[in-house]
């Protein structure tokens, strides 16, 4: 089960999706835009912005309900990035509209905070087959 | 299994006096009816030479000279108490002592705990695997006040426990009290404090009846020091009453024929159950009950009511579609979660005792056939009159369902294994990952889980085949912090008798309220295999303040303050050791954690406690 209602979008339309969050956030001002700059580079993120994110999940207590990597838990679901466009993560961490608490404001977690969240969360490895795994396999 | 203390008494001088009352004073612990009253004429004889193998009618004691304490024991030594959880105070010496020297500290031996929390916590746990109830000799007034937490867990539990309460009253001191159980009033069943040994026969005998009858609950006997102090004058007649159990309340028989037709009536019958097994035999009712109907079984797993793999075990999401509901012991069912004109039965002894004051009952079940009654008691009418009603046509029906059924809940099993997958080899390690290399290690073993299964996001009911009666001793009642490792210590006691295997799946936090409780499982090598949850934190808490915040529109990140305990990260590993655990860890890699659970397996088959410190994902 998954939180999130926006997917299944193709590569092309991550591109227009983070263009366009871009184009939004030029309407920020420019104070706060220039703090979310790195995030917003179409580049693949760097190790430190991976680690940024790694972090920034733990600062803003993602982690407590979806584990320390996004893989989910009876608490809150696992979190794949695999066909979700930041754009849609961010407009889902804005505004949920289910159990999890909506993240509204840059205030609360501004926007490149959350880019560097989902360049972590892409960077998780996909979980194993279960099928794969000897001690899931057993009577 | 711990040596008891070498009794005084065979280094004392015997005074040879004839008594002919042992019989009484052997009784049987499963067998409580063999009680009999002292022969008339006689203190009664004393309990623990007879149960040392003194010959039954002829028992030598130490002396003329006995104290009341000496009399207390002969009343509580044929109830059946393997063991008295103690923290000793002054209040309580002249009973300790008789306890030690009178009865020779066995059946009942002490156990010595290092909180009176932990005292009836350790009874908690005992009970819910051996079905007997312990005593806990705590002080009355500060030793309560440290106790009430997990009195208040049994009384939520519907589990007795039997509070024997050191006070002074007739010579006060300032810790004395005029009525001492007042504060736990609210959440015992019965309580009285005697004013002589007659008394003390009587309500002490009446108070293990209370406590044993459905509902079960604790009680408590307060034991003025004066009275197990003062000498017993010669010739002095005292009766020890006899005690019967009482039967278990059952539903009225044209409820119960009422509830078998709309059962076997029914489209899609549920059975949900909450702490509908009360013994192994409540688990063979409830499994019959449902094969019969071949109804879905929802479970709050309060207690082992209902094997894990069972293809009619469903998720709570069926209530939605069932049209009749059959609640066992399971009060806090709300209509709200069931479809609108759904049929609710209720079966419980809730209503047949209650206290006002605190709300762990709930709302009002609106319940359209509620029975006031034991439901295990109530099962095998219902069960007969169930087979009376079905019909040929019937039975195709439910072997229809039983299909449908068995399908949910091979993708249900499917879907946890799935969930399990994810964050296998992360660090720190998955909580789904410690259960499995747990399973894969104790599956073929005689094993108990001895804690609370919702813990690590119940992945051992997920995964391990849960079946018998001790697979598992259910929840904590209250919810409150600190009970579940004293009560896995207490299960665990209760196991090592059978040689079983007791595993604990440990919160941090939890542990942290009675770390003092690993002492006592070292002293009285009381074999268990610990597995921490270590997520360093109140994780729970931690959502609760990040969706408060979040909700608020304030900052999130400040959510750990009050909730997260590192810096420095607590080293269960050494405190176990310092307190005679063998242990090992931090352990983050899930490669280092299988051959860790070997090693420590190792460790609990030769007798010991073991703990394992893992870190580990936040649920």
């Amino acid at each position: 089960m998954n939180h999130f209602v926006v997917c299944r979008v193709s590569g092309k339309l991550v591109i227009e999706a983070m263009l366009f969050l871009l184009v939004m956030l030029l309407a920020i001002p420019s104070a706060t835009v220039q703090a979310q700059q790195p995030a917003l580079s179409q580049a693949a993120p760097s190790a430190e912005t991976i680690a940024k994110g790694k972090q920034n999940f733990v600062t803003y207590a993602c982690y407590a309900c979806h584990g320390y990597f996004g893989q989910g838990a009876e608490t809150g679901p696992r979190i794949d990035t695999s066909r979700r466009t930041l754009a849609a993560f961010v407009s889902f961490v804005r505004k949920p509209g289910r159990a999890m608490p909506p993240y509204r404001t840059q205030s609360q977690i501004s926007d490149s905070a959350l880019a560097e969240i989902y360049a972590f969360l892409k960077s998780v490895p996909p979980p194993p087959d279960p099928n794969s795994i000897p001690l899931l396999n057993t009577k | 299994m711990e040596e008891p203390e070498k009794s005084s008494l065979d280094r004392r001088s015997f005074l040879k006096v004839a008594a002919t009352s042992g019989a009484a004073l052997v009784a049987s612990t499963q067998a409580l009816t063999a009680q009999q009253p002292a022969p008339a004429g006689a203190v009664a004889a004393p309990a623990g030479m007879a149960a040392q193998g003194v010959a039954e009618t002829t028992v030598e004691v130490l002396s003329e000279e006995r104290h009341g304490s000496d009399f207390m024991m002969d009343v509580l030594k044929p109830l059946g108490f393997d063991y008295v959880t103690i923290n000793p105070h002054s209040d309580s010496g002249g009973l300790q002592e008789s306890i030690i020297n009178y009865t020779g500290n066995k059946n009942p031996e002490l156990i010595t705990c290092l909180h009176e929390e932990a005292a009836v916590a350790i009874a908690h746990g005992f009970f819910k695997i051996e079905g007997k109830p312990l005593a806990a000799l705590i002080y009355s007034s500060v030793g309560l006040q440290h106790a009430s937490m997990a009195v208040y867990s049994a009384f939520c539990d519907r589990v007795p426990v039997y509070l024997l309460l050191g006070n002074s009253i007739e010579n006060p001191n300032s810790r004395s009290a005029q009525d001492p159980v007042g504060m736990a009033r609210d959440f015992t069943k019965w309580d009285d404090s005697p004013v002589s040994l007659s008394h003390f026969a009587a309500s002490a005998v009446r108070a293990y009846s209370v406590a044993m009858t459905p509902p079960q609950m604790p009680v408590a006997i307060t034991v003025d020091k004066s009275l197990q102090e003062d000498r017993i004058p010669a010739g002095t007649k005292l009766h020890i009453p006899k005690y019967t159990p009482n039967t278990a309340p059952q539903g009225d028989s044209a409820a119960v024929a009422e509830v078998a037709r709309l059962l076997v009536s029914a489209e899609f019958p549920v059975l949900a159950v909450e702490r509908a097994a009360r013994t192994a035999a409540g688990l063979k009712y409830i499994i019959e009950l449902a094969e019969l109907l071949q109804a879905a079984v929802v479970d709050t797993i309060q207690r082992m009511n209902f094997p894990s793999r069972h293809p009619l075990s469903q998720e709570s999401s069926v209530l939605r579609t069932a049209d009749v509901v059959l609640a066992l012991e399971h009060p806090l069912l709300s209509r709200s979660s069931l479809k609108p004109g759904a049929k609710l039965i209720s079966i419980s002894s809730f209503d047949l005792f209650t206290r006002s004051n605190y709300w762990h009952f709930g709302k009002y079940q609106e319940a359209d056939v509620p029975i006031a009654a034991d439901a295990e008691a109530t099962l095998p009418a219902l069960i007969e009159q169930v087979k009376r009603l079905i019909t040929s046509d019937r039975r195709i029906a439910f072997a229809a369902r039983r299909v449908k059924l068995a399908e949910a809940h091979q993708k249900s099993r499917e879907r946890d294994r799935v969930l399990a997958s994810h964050g296998w080899d992360s660090s720190p390690i998955s909580t789904a990952r410690i259960a499995a290399e747990l399973w894969e290690q104790i599956k073929t073993k005689d094993w108990s889980l001895v804690s609370r299964s919702d813990g690590m996001s119940d992945w051992a009911w997920k995964l391990w085949d849960f079946e018998r009666y001790y697979h598992h001793i259910g929840q904590s009642g209250s919810v409150g912090i600190g009970y579940s490792n004293p009560a896995a210590v207490g299960a665990a006691l209760a196991n090592r008798k059978y040689g079983r295997l007791s595993i604990n799946l440990q919160n941090d936090g939890d542990l942290m309220f009675q770390p003092g409780t690993l002492w006592t499982a070292a002293h009285h090598k009381i074999p268990m295999l610990t597995v921490m949850h270590n997520n360093r934190s109140y994780n729970q808490e931690v959502m609760v303040v990040a969706r408060m915040a979040a909700e608020r529109n304030r900052d999130i990140s400040r959510c750990h303050f009050g909730n997260v305990f590192d810096k420095p990260h607590i080293d269960y590993a050494q405190l176990a050791r310092s307190l005679g655990w063998y242990s090992e860890g931090p352990i983050d890699n899930p490669r280092e954690l299988g051959p860790a659970i070997r090693r420590a397996l190792a460790v609990v088959e030769r007798g010991e406690p073991a703990l394992l410190d893992t870190i580990t994902q936040p649920n």
